[in-house]
């Protein structure tokens, strides 16, 4: 027997299964972004350790319309 | 003090002091109506309401008129949304009562007390009903306040960084964050401020809720430790439970960025990119527990349009605040031209997402109001009046976001359908005014929001309009003389009903009236019971075994003995005298749902095409992509439906519906014929051992199995003898029914 948390909707138990579901995907999301933006300094271009890039995959400096802050 | 800031402080001010607000959840059904004047003392007090009730934290009292409780109900066991209070019959003496009704709704945590009053014998003058109080709470708006503009703050905050400010003055020359020390320590205010103020809203909010459910004061709520109860046995605590875990993540992760941002630098810009999506999930907790829960048309969609409204007004609202208290510090070393480009790297940035949030906001909005109003009748009430302040300050802002983009983009295609805003567009060309202005009306519209999620929703008229509860009459003739008996079904839809017997002959009749309910295309049948005499004449009984609609029977027995007078009457049970839970969805949702999906993916269009470009699509790629979704969507569908189709056959298999159904009424004369028959043809039954198996089965049995066994016969039971023809059969099948349930009691 499940335990019904949130079920408030017409789906009954499946109300558990969405929101845990959006909510495991989100969680995702935040470990994925904290790991891709370790990358953030390297696409700016500035970073002494860049790996090379494709042409395809330019950095965004120099590049119209940015104004880097000092 | 400026003006702008007088300006603010007077919006919250006026917002906070003039708006009522009320419950969310209401009243759509009561037995017996409201000031209704009853003939009779009333078994049964019944309240339906427009959405789920919490069983722990609702309760209902009978009162008499000079206010002393009666009894006490509360809400049912197999329905959350209905509270009911039984009543032995004749309990009530004539006079007034007030029935006290406190509801607490899961979906909002929202509690209301209302009183109903009714009469037994005549009215009583001078007896009021008192109805759902409209006086605002003052501790809910204000902890709405704070945790809306704490948590818009904070995704504004990190939504701002992630893909406005990075992508327009992002340098790796400041390993912190990217960004200058100066505009870090600004942010950093501003997170901090947010945490602060969406916490503090947070704890406010338990407080109150805890406040409103045990209806006591704020001490007794802390030190009484009440809160741990809300917190733990309500929905209202566990949506609060899972944003407290969000906003402890985003604490959690920003602290250790400001501790350890000297020895891992990189874990600033860490922090705040992965908080962005934190907080889109605490709006989402937010939205749970909001008026989309107790939507009419589709729960789950309208929840995840008021969190898709949410996204995209804290990003617009939040964003915009974080942007005017970060442009000053961030600008102050620039002069002339280098200002000017650098607030346009970001100006330029930050309006794309706008327009993009100002689409989703309208689409959402749209969406949301289609789930509140049904008649032009609903526009005018107060949920409608909040609206429209709501959408006049949303039309301000979106007046000067016009004229931002016309400062931006002068020569655009857009410029040239904004003309009758030029002569304004040159005040916005330096943005700082006109970003306060904005930053102005943005606050506004986030009181207004907090007010608006407040203010009860119309009630649709439709939910008032009760179909007639189906009523029938039989005349029975007996050895005694002419009985006739009448009754009604109240509701007459599947639930539970109340069925109300008259019963009128030449002598007064004392009972015992015996009733069961069948439902011949089912096969269902309910035990039989008896109903509570009322008064001389009049019997009650309540049944929740009606549980489909079509056609049921209502068989009728006025007696308990074998040769008692049978009424079986015929009420046709309808599923739209139901109380209403769901709608399906019209075209007024439909549209803002499907321009809500399109804004959506234009939004997204940007980061598909990033995604597309480095996807490698080779044939074997794309063949195997291909392969791996249709497989995928298949053996989805396969689940689905071997679930659906597991549980069709259960559903069957627990209750088969009848191969032979019963065309024979099994009323007076029915019984009559069946029992001359029975005592012809069948009387050789109860000379076998496995008679008294049979009649102990009986109820279990169908009437295609005792209809089969008056010609197979039934274990060691014979058949019936002699050439009896169907409709016979039947009568006996109804008799020997009759038969068993007397031998067996």
């Amino acid at each position: 027997m499940i335990v019904p948390l949130l079920a408030h909707g017409n789906l009954g138990y499946w109300d558990e299964v969405v929101f845990v579901s959006v909510a495991l995907i989100f969680l995702g999301m935040m470990v994925v972004s904290w790991w891709r933006s370790r990358q953030m300094d390297a696409d700016l271009g500035q970073a002494p350790s860049a790996p090379p890039v494709s042409p395809a995959q330019a950095p965004l400096q120099p590049q119209e319309g940015r104004f880097e802050l000092d | 003090m400026n003006w702008t800031s007088r300006l603010a402080l007077l919006s919250l001010l006026l917002a906070l002091l003039s708006w009522p607000v009320a419950a969310h959840g209401y009243i759509v059904r009561s037995i017996p109506e409201n000031r209704s004047v009853l003939q009779r003392s009333p078994t049964r007090l019944q309240y339906w309401f427009s959405e789920d009730l919490e069983a722990r934290f609702s309760a209902l009292n009978l009162r008499d008129q000079d206010g002393n409780i009666i009894a006490s109900g509360g809400v049912d066991a197999d329905n959350a949304a209905r509270m009911s209070l039984q009543l032995p019959p004749g309990a009530l003496s004539d006079g007034a009562y007030l029935v006290e009704l406190r509801a607490a709704f899961a979906s909002d945590g929202h509690a209301v007390v209302q009183t109903q009053v009714f009469f037994v014998g005549q009215r009583v003058e001078g007896v009021q009903a008192q109805d759902a109080s409209d006086q605002a709470q003052p501790l809910e708006v204000v902890w709405k306040v704070l945790l809306l503009s704490g948590t818009y703050l904070l995704f504004g905050a990190f939504m701002l960084y992630t893909y406005v400010l990075i992508p327009a003055w992002g340098s790796a020359r400041h390993p912190q964050g990217l960004l200058p020390p100066r505009v870090m320590a600004r942010l950093n205010v501003v997170v901090g401020l947010g945490l602060t103020s969406a916490l503090l809203g947070q704890a406010l909010s338990l407080l109150q809720q805890t406040m409103v459910f045990f209806d006591v004061s704020a001490e007794r709520a802390i030190f009484g430790g009440l809160w741990q109860i809300v917190r733990g046995g309500s929905r209202f605590g566990d949506v609060w439970t899972l944003r407290l875990i969000g906003l402890g993540l985003v604490l959690l992760s920003f602290g250790a960025s400001l501790a350890y941002r000297e020895k891992m630098p990189r874990i600033v810009q860490s922090a705040w990119t992965a908080n962005t999506w934190t907080m889109a999930l605490v709006l989402g907790a937010s939205a749970v527990s909001s008026h989309a829960a107790g939507a009419l048309v589709m729960p789950w969609v309208a929840i995840a349009m008021h969190w898709f409204h949410a996204l995209a007004v804290a990003f617009w609202i939040g964003g915009l605040a974080v942007l005017t208290l970060i442009l000053p510090p961030a600008l102050a070393p620039y002069e002339g031209e280098a200002r000017r480009a650098a607030l346009s790297a970001v100006m330029r940035r930050y309006s794309v997402l706008v327009y993009g949030a100002a689409l989703a906001t309208i689409a959402s909005g749209a969406y949301n109001a289609a789930n509140w109003f049904y008649s032009p009748q609903d526009l005018v009430s107060s949920y409608g009046g909040a609206l429209a302040l709501k959408l006049l300050m949303v039309a301000g802002l979106l007046l000067v976001a016009a004229l931002h983009h016309l400062a931006l983009h002068p020569d655009g295609a857009l410029a040239r359908s904004l003309k009758p805003l030029r002569p304004l567009a040159g005040r916005a060309a330096s943005f700082g005014a006109t970003l306060r202005l904005e930053a102005v009306l943005g606050l506004g519209t986030l009181a207004l929001a907090s007010l608006l999620s407040a203010t009860p929703i119309p009630q649709p008229a439709f939910l008032q309009d009760e179909p007639p509860a189906p009523s029938a009459s039989a005349t029975i003739q007996t050895a005694n003389g002419l009985w006739e008996v009448s009754a009604q079904l109240i509701p007459g839809a599947p639930g539970v009903n109340t069925l109300d017997v008259v019963v009128k002959g030449a002598t007064s009749f004392a009972g015992p009236v015996l009733a069961q309910w069948d439902h011949p295309t089912t096969g269902a049948r309910s035990p039989w019971q008896s109903a509570d005499a009322v008064e001389d004449g009049l019997f009650v009984a309540s049944t929740a075994a009606i549980n489909a609609e079509g056609e049921w029977l209502a068989l009728i027995d006025l007696g308990e003995g074998l040769d008692a007078p049978r009424a079986a009457l015929r009420f046709s049970v309808r599923q739209d005298a139901a109380v209403l839970r769901s709608l399906p969805p019209s075209l007024w949702n439909i549209v803002p749902a499907v321009l809500a999906t399109l804004t959506l993916g234009l939004i997204l269009r940007a980061p598909w095409q990033a995604l597309y470009r480095r996807l490698s699509l080779g044939p074997q790629t794309l063949l195997m992509a291909l392969g791996m979704t249709v497989i995928s969507a298949g053996a989805i569908a396969a689940s689905i439906w071997w679930v659906a189709e597991q549980s069709r056959q259960a559903d069957l298999l627990l209750a088969m519906p009848p191969t032979i159904v019963n065309p024979s009424l099994p009323d007076q004369d029915s019984l009559t014929r069946g029992k001359a028959l029975y005592e012809q043809h069948c009387i050789a039954w109860q000379s076998v051992t496995d008679f008294r198996a049979l009649t102990g089965n009986a109820e279990r049995l169908r009437d295609e199995d005792l209809f089969i066994a008056t010609y197979e016969g039934w274990r060691r039971v014979p058949p019936c003898h002699g050439d009896l023809s169907a409709e016979q059969r039947w009568d006996i099948v109804n008799y020997f029914r009759r038969l068993a349930r007397v031998l067996t009691s």
